[in-house]
């Protein structure tokens, strides 16, 4: 079982974290999810770089 | 005819899952969807929180306007994780719709539970919010303990979860203790879960707070038999929640028995075709090392002093009722 970050399209910005069975469980239209079951951190509401595979909090 | 229950504990928005090619969609069918518990504090200058329990949230076949036709409509679950350290993911069940129904729906598709929130230093996580869930009914999380502001023990314990039953009948989880306020001392114990039952259920109890020489009991779950946990002291280990039945796992002490005892869930929804089981979890209790693993369904997990602090997964339950198969058996 894996936990899942679901990322939205558009903004890179976290929008939920979930559990799924396979990253292609998740289909759901304007997101695309991260398998993050080991790392790296991640919370909804941070910020997905696609250059480094890393999650930034703005709030920090 | 007879009821049947479907549990849902992992995600699926690609395909999506089939409502039931047995149900009878003339007749009554609940969906209860339950957040994520949120994480509490890891380490840190003060006594680290307690995460807040996930809302639970609720419609049936008197609310849901969405056509169903049984074995070809598809329902798109997206069950939220708990994570360490971070809130919990929300929760949500659509029917015929691959999208999350929002917050503030009224469950004329499905159902949306927030997930808890989570800790921050010594301040502890909040319960899940109505305002960010939706559905027919929806009923908040509990908060997790707080941690005490002045060292970096006594930790508080995580929040029992909530449910709405299929009765509709919305019973609270307990919330997290605190640890010990006025020195060092006890970690807080979790809080109990809320319970289901077919006439009623009832409210979890709240975890206690630690003392001055061990940790706080886990509160009880709504079974009458669903005991907390007792606290760590010096000489004893932390209790965990009765099996089965629920219950929050008790506090560690300090200076040993450190770990609190886990959470435990009640079987109060058992899928029909797995036998899988489900229910509100209660929330773990406070640690000065590390948690004694991830908190179970829904309910936050106490604040720990090293390693991971991660809420309890949501799940959705789909309970309906079948077609009536004695004309098939008997011709």
């Amino acid at each position: 079982m894996l936990r899942v970050a679901i990322v939205e399209n558009v903004t890179n910005i976290v929008d939920n974290i979930v559990v799924a069975n396979s990253l292609d469980d998740w289909g759901q239209p304007g997101t695309f999810a991260i398998d993050v079951t080991d790392g790296p951190p991640c919370a909804p509401g941070w910020i997905y770089d696609p250059a480094t595979g890393l999650f930034t909090d703005p709030s920090a | 005819m007879a009821t049947k229950t479907v549990v849902y504990t992992t995600s699926n928005t690609s395909t999506g899952y089939t409502m039931p090619a047995d149900m009878n969609a003339s007749k009554p069918f609940q969906l209860i969807a339950l957040g994520a518990g949120g994480g509490g504090t890891v380490g840190g200058s003060t006594g680290a929180g307690g995460g807040g329990s996930g809302a639970a949230a609720f419609t049936s076949n008197v609310y849901v306007t969405a056509p169903i036709t049984p074995g070809q409509t598809k329902i798109y679950v997206s069950i939220g994780a708990g994570s360490s350290g971070a809130a919990g993911g929300a929760t949500w069940a659509n029917i015929g719709t691959n999208a999350s129904p929002g917050t503030g729906s009224t469950g004329t598709s499905g159902v949306l539970a927030a997930g808890g929130g989570a800790a921050s230093a010594a301040t502890a996580g909040a319960g899940g919010t109505v305002a960010n869930s939706g559905g027919a009914a929806t009923l908040a999380g509990s908060a997790g303990g707080a941690g005490q502001t002045s060292q970096n023990n006594n930790r508080g314990g995580g929040g029992g979860a909530p449910i709405i039953t299929p009765g509709g009948f919305a019973n609270s989880g307990g919330a997290g203790g605190a640890g010990y306020a006025s020195g060092s001392g006890g970690s807080g114990g979790g809080g109990g879960g809320g319970t289901s039952t077919a006439g009623g259920g009832n409210n979890g109890s709240n975890g206690s707070n630690g003392t001055s020489t061990a940790g706080g009991a886990g509160g009880n779950s709504g079974y009458s038999s669903g005991f907390g946990g007792a606290g760590a002291t010096s000489s004893t280990p932390a209790g965990n929640g009765t099996t089965t039945l629920g219950g929050g796992g008790g506090g560690g002490f300090r200076t040993t028995n450190t770990v609190g005892g886990s959470g435990t869930y009640p079987a109060d929804f058992t899928d029909s075709s797995t036998s899988v089981s489900v229910g509100a979890g209660g929330g773990n209790g406070g640690s000065d090392t590390t948690q004694p693993g991830q908190a179970p369904y829904g309910a936050g997990a106490g604040g720990a002093a090293s390693g991971n602090s991660i809420g309890g997964n949501g799940f959705v339950v789909l309970v309906y009722t079948n077609t009536n198969n004695f004309f098939f058996m008997f011709r």
